[in-house]
């Protein structure tokens, strides 16, 4: 393994167990809602008034209001069965995405394309959402199956490119981001597939057969998408260790050229990786759409949910199962934001603080390792260089 | 704003790692320094917005009436955005302040797309009365929502639902707008000057729509030739960035490209996608000034702006939001559409601000003149 190489993979967390990889984020995850709690303590302007005063009298108040906000974040995102598939509704296009930037990870590839080819995906997935008539169990497929084909083209492009011309990834896929929303932007406008009635870029409702069925029943959120995000945990885990081509694919991303010696089309492997990346994140786009009431397609539809999916791949180290458990945790933020903006008043904004204290400190373990006093890997003492990354 | 964040973040996470791969790295010092900046400028854009919002928040005061609970629902701009989501927030907390809002309004801001329908939920599910939703981007899930809580009573800016429990907030606002063209005509030194907007959708297009008729007002009553650039009456389209998100440097670049074809007065429509603008004004020094939307930009923008806001093309968002809620409690709520005019102050223009002395007193008399003119129906401003 190259120098260069071992970096990179420390820092995506490829290669790493399940076990260990989970260790970490939780430490990371305990000491950022600690640092959370000082901010929403601190954070009310009343109450810093009051400590000047009533030092006792501001210090409970504070108190009440962290606990109150924590008590909201928990019961928001699993305090009930609707918590619980507000969380699992959240998590779906989180978890599909996030494994197709997992699966460019393990290639050595990063992909930062998901939010152009959710956008892609969610296009064809529209057109045929609206125009087929078929029954649903045909129709579900179908509309699903377009939404990856349209991610696995636009993911696909940017692996050829790279493959072809050597051009970074990094620069094509935010690239490709930006066609893909201008194109939308376009498209969305255009007859046949605009919702009538509207000028704005908007696409018209898709057909009741192309709409995932609910989960738990028609009053919660959470549609059958998460039961497919799921089938794609297990087929990427499936693909990544238990196939040949998954096999090249972690070859190439561990030394190209050892893997170009040992007879791997690199140039093919990395097309590949790119189109299926896609296809993942192409998939989460048509979730968002099919599952989502009103159904129609909208150049914000991919919210922030490309951006977010590589936060994801990242605490989850790359491990398709820790990616699951990653936008797990991240689906229950967000629900639990919800609830904690609306009954406790704290800004949704903390639920993005939050995320991103757990990143840095699952992108610092040194610092974590300090904090909990946990031992580094033994097994990684003889080939690291340092204790950074390699949780 | 959090989405060009999460662009800094990539980058961020990437230079660490670039770092990182360089031959003769030092290892664990370098990394840590490297993951400093981003943890750093992340905290910070989260922490500005926390403490803005927490401003906002003001005590709560009861008294007679009937107070509603009340839930306002933002669009993906944010509460934040100094302009109609501020506004409508503003229009909650002034009902609060009448005693028209039971406890602490809530507050719910969307940050994509599928925040609105859950955002909608939470609202119901703390027990709301009546529920604001600001912006036309809502309006699909406020019909929704609004037909299947018919107990419930909803407020929408910018949006026709036509729904017996939803009060529709719409403005004529090219009537103001149109006064501030007849302005900027008889202002610009380089005869061009230029609009952009977030998106083509009716409540941003109707500004610059019924600003460039103001300007080609003026040069038939002026026999002048002021050019401007960005919107096409006849083709109803012209110049839009995509996005609302004042941190997209598309914004900045539209604004920028204005400048270079000679535009010396730029109204920009969208929220604060006029920041941008003005900072590039500043940075290049030159003499232009700025049309503000929604809510006067002198107030309502940061202060080292000031200086370049001509006029701002007011809307009565808060008042409205404000007398929906009253009514709401006084038990004399309606439904339907409510239009703010000129003519019953929905819509107008802002003070002059700086711009107070360099106006000539001809040019505001004029001004004057066709406020008057189109509030009365003298003057029709599509004619």
């Amino acid at each position: 393994m190259s120098e260069q190489q071992n970096w990179v993979n420390r820092a995506t967390g490829v290669g790493t167990s399940v076990a260990r990889s989970l260790l970490l984020p939780t430490l990371a995850l305990i000491t950022a809602l600690v640092i959370g709690a000082v901010i929403i303590a601190f954070s009310d302007v009343d109450n810093l008034q009051l400590l000047g005063t009533d030092t006792g009298q501001a210090l409970s108040n504070m108190w009440s209001e962290v606990v109150d906000s924590y008590a909201a974040l928990f019961r928001g995102s699993i305090g009930s069965v609707n918590s619980i598939s507000e969380t699992l509704f959240a998590a779906t296009p989180l978890l599909l995405a996030g494994l197709g930037v997992a699966l460019g990870f393990q290639a050595g590839l990063f992909n930062i394309g998901a939010q152009g080819q959710m956008l892609m995906g969610s296009i064809l997935a529209a057109y045929v959402g609206i125009y087929l008539t078929a029954p649903a169990f045909l129709h579900i497929p179908l509309t699903l199956a377009a939404g990856i084909i349209g991610g696995l083209i636009w993911g696909g492009l940017t692996g050829l490119l790279k493959a072809r011309t050597g051009a970074h990834e990094v620069i094509t896929t935010i690239m490709f981001n930006f066609i893909a929303l201008f194109f939308v932007q376009w498209i969305l406008t255009t007859e046949g597939l605009q919702d009538p009635g509207r000028n704005n870029p908007v696409s018209a409702a898709i057909q009741e057969t192309a709409q995932l069925p609910k989960l738990f029943g028609e009053e919660y959120r959470v549609t059958i998408g998460f039961l497919i995000a799921l089938l794609a945990v297990a087929g990427v885990h499936w693909l990544l260790y238990r196939s040949s081509p998954g096999f090249e694919f972690r070859a190439v991303g561990s030394n190209p050229h050892a893997g170009s010696y040992a007879g791997m089309k690199v140039a093919l492997v990395i097309t590949a990786v790119m189109a299926i990346a896609g296809g993942l994140a192409g998939a989460a786009g048509a979730n968002q759409l099919m599952g989502l009431d009103p159904y129609k397609a909208t150049p914000s539809l991919a919210g922030a949910v490309g951006f977010d999916a590589i936060t994801v791949a990242l605490l989850g180290r790359s491990n398709p199962v820790g990616v699951m458990w990653a936008a797990l945790l991240f689906g229950a933020l967000t629900a639990g934001g919800r609830e904690m903006q609306g009954a406790a008043q704290v800004p949704i904004d903390l639920v993005v603080v939050l995320q991103a204290l757990i990143v840095i400190f699952v992108a610092a373990p040194g610092m974590i390792r300090a904090i909990w006093r946990v031992k580094a890997d033994d097994d990684s003492a003889a080939t690291q260089v340092t204790t950074s990354w390699g949780a | 704003m959090k989405r060009y964040m999460r662009y800094l973040a990539i980058f961020a996470v990437l230079g660490m790692v670039l770092a990182a791969c360089s031959p003769d790295d030092g290892g664990d010092t370098t990394t840590t320094e490297a993951s400093e900046d981003p943890t750093t400028t992340a905290a910070e854009g989260d922490t500005t917005t926390t403490e803005a919002m927490e401003d906002t928040t003001t005590t709560e005061g009861e008294m007679a009436m009937d107070p509603v609970v009340t839930c306002l629902v933002t669009d993906l701009a944010g509460v934040d955005d100094r302009s109609f989501n501020a506004a409508a927030w503003q229009g909650v907390l002034d009902a609060q302040a009448a005693g028209d809002v039971e406890g602490e309004p809530i507050l719910l801001e969307s940050d994509e797309q599928a925040d609105y329908a859950p955002n909608l939920d939470q609202c119901l599910a703390q027990g709301a009365e009546h529920i604001v939703t600001v912006g036309f981007e809502l309006g699909d899930a406020t019909i929704q929502y609004a037909n299947d809580n018919p107990d419930v009573l909803f407020t929408i800016v910018d949006f026709v639902t036509d729904v017996a429990n939803v009060r529709d907030l719409i403005y004529q606002t090219d009537e103001a707008a149109f006064a501030a063209g007849y302005l900027t005509a008889g202002m610009t030194e380089s005869g061009i000057v230029a609009t952009y907007g977030g998106l083509n959708i009716p409540p941003v297009s109707i500004f610059m729509d019924g600003w460039t008729k103001g300007v080609n007002h003026y040069n038939e009553v002026n026999g002048t030739e002021v050019r401007v650039i960005g919107w096409d009456v006849d083709a109803q389209d012209g110049v839009f960035t995509g996005t609302f998100d004042p941190a997209d440097p598309t914004v900045r670049a539209t604004c920028e490209s204005q400048l270079d074809e000679g535009a010396d007065i730029i109204l920009p429509v969208g929220g604060a996608i006029n920041l941008p603008c003005g900072t590039a004004i500043q940075d290049r020094g030159i003499d232009a000034a700025l049309i503000g939307v929604d809510q006067d930009a002198f107030l309502a923008a940061p202060a080292e702006y000031q200086d370049l806001w001509l006029v701002t093309i007011e809307k009565g968002i808060a008042i409205q939001v404000e007398r929906s809620l009253h009514d709401h409690a006084t038990g004399m709520w309606t439904p339907g559409v409510t239009v703010g005019t000129l003519e019953n102050e929905g819509v107008g223009l802002s003070p002059y601000n700086a711009f107070e002395d360099q106006i000539p007193d001809e040019l505001k008399a004029e001004v004057d003149q066709v406020l008057a003119d189109i509030a009365s129906g003298a003057l029709d401003i599509n004619g």
